[in-house]
């Protein structure tokens, strides 16, 4: 692999894991907010 | 209708987004090529970023362990759980973007230099620590069992840092930039920085509403020494 390929390799998985873990918690507290709007609040 | 709260929150991801955006704009075109190692100098502009921001996270995860020690409020305990899971995923980019480095400049994945097993040693504390917090049911000793062992944890992040200035090792110590170099540095610093206040905010709203939709189990509080794995880490 090239120089480039290894710097596009790096770049490609370091912000792919730490926008992936952003994704990951946006769903996350979409899915609590949606349980909190089902129990209306009860829980 | 959207709340202040939520627009801010848009505003925020929208705009750190859009600072990464520019932040590859500039490594793609602006910045130029290091002379002696080449095009894999680059990866610096995102690797020593994530390092900092690892050891601010670790840093967060410190205090929070520290505050509920002394004040014994779950918010404190909240926080450095947070934290820590943030920690982690960027320790692992730390670990990964420099692994690739090494592999260009150094001819291998890993050598167990100072830095580089400190680190590691850093990144396995926090993954047991999540463990730990993972393992034991009863909230109040989880709390006073994360909150010392997150003291104790930190006291990796000098040893990471001092490491490379204290004892013979291949990791470069300190590098001197054109001033392109250090704009480039200084564009990919800031969106790293918001991303990671960002990911420890979020993770400790969740935090909050998992604890605040989750009943209070009398027998586990009681029972303070039961313990269970569970499958889920992160």
């Amino acid at each position: 692999m090239s120089s480039n390929g290894f710097v596009i390799l790096a770049y490609a998985l370091g912000l792919g894991l730490l926008w992936g873990y952003a994704v990951m918690l946006f769903f996350a507290g979409r899915s609590i907010g949606r349980r909190e709007q089902c129990d209306g609040g009860k829980s | 209708m959207c709340s202040t709260k939520t627009i801010f929150t848009r505003f925020y991801w929208l705009a750190t987004f859009v600072l990464f955006g520019l932040a590859i704009a500039t490594v793609c075109t602006y910045t130029p090529t290091e002379a002696t190692m080449g095009p894999i100098q680059k990866i610096f502009y995102l690797h020593l970023p994530v390092a900092i921001s690892t050891f601010l996270a670790c840093l967060v995860c410190f205090i929070g362990s520290v505050g509920y020690a002394m004040k014994h409020d779950a918010r404190w305990d909240r926080l450095a759980a947070s934290a820590a899971r943030v920690a982690v995923i960027l320790c692992s980019v730390v670990l990964l973007t420099g692994m690739i480095w090494g592999r260009s400049a150094w001819g291998q994945w890993w050598t167990w230099s100072p830095r580089l097993t400190f680190s590691l040693v850093l990144w396995l504390l926090y993954v047991v620590y999540l463990m730990v917090r993972m393992s034991i049911e009863s909230p109040q000793r989880r709390a006073v069992i994360s909150a010392v062992y997150g003291i104790i944890a930190f006291l990796d992040v000098p040893l990471v840092y001092l490491s490379v200035r204290m004892l013979p090792d291949i990791h470069p110590g300190s590098v001197s930039l054109a001033p392109e170099m250090r704009l480039t540095l200084a564009a990919w610093f800031v969106p790293v920085l918001m991303l990671t206040a960002g990911l420890i905010a979020t993770r400790y709203a969740i935090e909050t509403q998992t604890d605040a939709q989750t009943p209070v189990d009398e027998a586990a509080a009681a029972a303070p020494g039961r313990f269970t794995w569970v499958g889920e880490v992160m």
